[in-house]
């Protein structure tokens, strides 16, 4: 009885966080995973919730006018359901539902009901068909995106604009996290002196990371423009001035670039609190064994930020594999984009949810997976 | 003392809900493109809520941002407003999906003037015989020259008969690499501005079949010639070579002699570089005349509660509205009679835009499903392939031509 009440008690403290990881995150990859064998269109989301005056769209399907001396007859010979439900209700319907519509829509009744007036009130599709379908109500309950089994998928095999994204969200992985991870070491063990104005320092390495990304991605598009400050530098020393970001072999490297900056003060934290944690008599007791300058970083103060470098090439394959942001304000052109726009861009701007839901679970197991290989190599150890 | 004030409330909130029953309120959304046309759009509004006072309340509610992505999220969720603003480029993916209202019917019941519009304007909002909206206004493109650099580099200004030679001699004679001054400033990854080119030389990009025409020799060899002037005789830039977002940018700034833009540039440039000395005249041509038509129509969302009160406000924009655009703005109505009626150009350089519809095309590419963006997008970036010479102009149509029914026929 008491064991019942704790466990009550206990789920009833987690129900929360529970409630929100399962809106946000478990539904939204439940659905995902969902739609990817689907070819779920948003903007049919609607088609069987859109209320409507009956009597009205009837009027305006029939091109009724006037509702005196009205011909049922005539009427009815005008009347074909299935193009009254595409056209005028805007609810499209398959071959199969077609078929049935044909069978078993009782128009006669529509018309009767519309010629005395008792089609005036406000309803939605699902109603209109549970009222005039003699059988088969229940295909007609709402929208229910079609089943194409791995077609989205093996439509992805064959888009070779996928693969280059793929390529460049690879490429921008590879090479920012081992340059972010060790500069982020570097700066760590820069702070960690003892030297005037350090607080200075340690400010500015970290005010990238907190600064708003659109302002950053701003401020670098003015940077990398071709009468930019960057190009004015490189004009000094003679090299010609590049269009940085329109130029689609110069892109990516650009904003990976950027996005080193921004990131490197962040994790600087983390390797931070963890030069904190080295006691210091295992720095002394080096240092009289001769462990000094170099030797000490590599030899000491590396194997120790072992459990730190694994939690920071972790965090950063995985930020650098989905980076969003920054290539949505400054990528010009198509083939640099990275598969978290190329998802977005198919999600939103080609309205092909299906599609961008089959890439994303791919992509999702893709992380997963490169992140159990990453971990395999970098253990975290501790050696306390 | 408390019981009181609740009964006060829930009599104001019963009087309030009685008032707002009484009047059917419409929605009105779309983007804003300057504070200029807010303000007119909000002209309109008032003086829609003025003639049907007591009857219809119609609500202005811009839509910031991602224009695209905002409404597309707001019609699944059923959320739009009833009327807003859908351009003819990606007008079809959403009358297809069943979102937008079909306006025959009122059509027919108000005896709407459809025949007062041109029908090059209204195609891109018809689908199966049926009409998804009407045109608020549209733009052509013509091309800008700045009289300050023919000038100084003692050249002729352009003609209302020029060919693309002629073009190509002049912007010859204006690039001055040295003072930072180029011909021509091009948009280098957009179909829209090669189409004209493919026009004048008597190609065609889709034929009645929804298929590709571009490796047509005439299609090739305006591609090419497009693309030549940047990369053969390198008389022609892309605005970001001059640090400006976009060609009317480049120009106000005095970099580039010449720019193919619309009116929206016009209006730009007499705001934002009023220095500027220019001149407009119509596109050049080859073979033949032709510009591209851009246009926006008011659509009626499918989830509107009171269609009717809609249509009566669609019907005042498309009036009452236009007249008011068109002195305000500048922009150029679609209604025959409007731009025959007097003073309605209060610059005369609408005169250039106005006279090219004729053989202007509207722009927008047919597909089988309606949904051209991803197309578009992909074409886009093969185009900028050839500008940036990472590939020849033919290679750039095979592999669009080979590749053109997988990108227009997903979903």
């Amino acid at each position: 009885m008491k064991r019942a009440k704790e466990w009550i008690a206990g789920y009833l403290l987690i129900l929360p966080i529970i409630a929100i990881i399962g809106t946000f995150i478990i539904y939204p990859i439940v659905a995902s995973v969902y739609y990817s064998f689907t070819n779920y269109n948003p903007l049919r989301q609607m088609e069987y919730k859109n209320t409507f005056n009956l009597q009205d769209q009837l009027e305006q399907y029939l091109l009724v006018f006037n509702m005196k001396d009205l011909n049922t007859r005539y009427l009815l010979s005008q009347f074909d359901p299935v193009d009254f439900i595409q056209t005028q209700l805007g609810i499209k319907i398959d071959t199969s539902q077609k078929s049935t519509i044909e069978k078993y829509f009782d128009s006669k009744k529509l018309i009767d009901d519309f010629v005395t007036m008792k089609t005036n009130e406000r309803i939605n599709g699902t109603e209109l068909f549970s009222r005039y379908m003699t059988k088969d109500k229940n295909m007609f309950a709402g929208y229910i995106p079609a089943w194409v089994g791995f077609q989205n998928f093996s439509h992805m095999i064959n888009d070779n604009l996928f693969w280059t994204t793929l390529w460049n969200s690879v490429f921008f992985a590879i090479v920012v996290t081992p340059i972010q991870t060790f500069l982020a070491l570097i700066l760590a063990v820069a702070v960690n002196q003892k030297i005037k104005g350090i607080k200075f320092f340690k400010l500015s390495f970290y005010i990238p990371s907190v600064t708003s990304s659109a302002a950053i991605s701003m401020l670098f598009m003015l940077l990398y423009s071709k009468p930019g400050l960057i190009n004015r530098i490189l004009g000094f020393i003679g090299i010609p001035p590049i269009n940085w970001l329109s130029n689609t072999s110069t892109a990516l490297p650009a904003v990976m670039a950027m996005n080193i900056w921004t990131t490197a003060g962040y994790f600087m934290i983390v390797f931070f609190a963890g030069l904190q944690n080295i006691p210091r008599d295992l720095i002394e007791a080096s240092e009289l064994d001769g462990a000094i300058g170099w030797t000490r970083f590599w030899k000491i103060i590396m194997p120790l930020m072992r459990p730190q470098i694994s939690y920071v090439v972790t965090l950063g394959l995985i930020g650098t594999l989905q980076v969003f942001d920054q290539i949505y304000f400054l990528i010009q052109n198509q083939q640099n984009y990275t598969t978290a726009m190329y998802i977005y861009v198919n999600a939103f701007n080609y309205n092909q949810m299906g599609y961008a839901s089959a890439i994303a679970v791919f992509f999702l197991a893709f992380i997963m997976i490169l992140t159990l290989i990453q971990r395999r190599f970098v253990k975290e150890e501790n050696y306390f | 003392m408390k019981s009181k004030v609740f009964l006060l409330v829930i009599g104001l909130a019963v009087i309030f809900s009685i008032g707002t029953f009484a009047i059917t309120v419409v929605t009105l959304g779309g983007w804003v493109s300057s504070p200029v046309e807010q303000q007119a759009m909000e002209n309109v509004v008032k003086a829609f809520n003025q003639k049907y006072a007591g009857q219809i309340e119609l609500q202005y509610q811009p839509i910031p941002g991602d224009y695209l992505v905002k409404l597309t999220s707001e019609l699944s969720a059923g959320t739009a407003p009833d009327i807003f603003y859908l351009d003819s480029s990606y007008a079809q993916q959403f009358i297809r999906s069943g979102a937008i209202y079909p306006l025959d019917y009122f059509v027919q019941k108000y005896n709407f003037p459809v025949s007062d519009f041109a029908t090059s304007l209204l195609q891109p909002f018809e689908y199966n015989g049926h009409i998804y909206g009407f045109p608020k206004d549209f733009s052509t493109l013509a091309l800008f020259y700045n009289k300050a650099l023919f000038d100084k580099y003692n050249v002729p200004y352009p003609t209302n008969n020029w060919t693309w030679q002629d073009m190509l001699n002049v912007a010859q004679k204006l690039n001055h690499h040295k003072d930072g001054v180029y011909g021509l400033s091009l948009s280098p990854n957009a179909l829209d501005r090669v189409m004209p080119f493919i026009f004048q030389n008597g190609g065609e990009v889709v034929n009645s079949q929804m298929q590709p025409e571009l490796e047509s020799p005439q299609a090739i060899r305006a591609i090419q010639f497009y693309f030549d002037l940047h990369n053969k005789y390198h008389v022609a830039i892309q605005p970001s070579d001059v640090g400006a977002g976009w060609n009317g940018d480049a120009f106000g700034r005095g970099k580039v002699a010449m720019i193919m833009e619309g009116p929206w540039a016009y209006s730009f440039l007499k705001e934002t570089y009023p220095q500027i000395n220019f001149g407009m005249t119509v596109m050049p041509m080859e073979k033949a005349r032709a510009t591209m038509i851009y246009t926006v129509c008011y659509a009626m969302s499918r989830s509107t509660p009171d269609k009717d009160a809609a249509w009566k406000v669609m019907e005042f924009l498309l009036n009452d509205g236009m007249k008011v655009f068109t002195e305000k703005l500048g922009v150029i109505p679609t209604r025959i009679s409007v731009q025959q009626s007097e003073n309605i150009f209060n610059n005369p350089a609408d005169e250039v835009f106005v006279d090219q519809v004729n053989y202007g095309h509207a722009w927008f590419i047919p597909t089988a499903n309606g949904n051209s963006s991803k197309l578009l997008d992909n074409i886009n970036n093969e185009l900028y392939n050839i500008w940036q010479g990472k590939v020849t102009t033919q290679q750039a149509v095979d592999y669009i031509v080979n590749n053109w029914n997988t990108w227009a026929s997903q979903q």
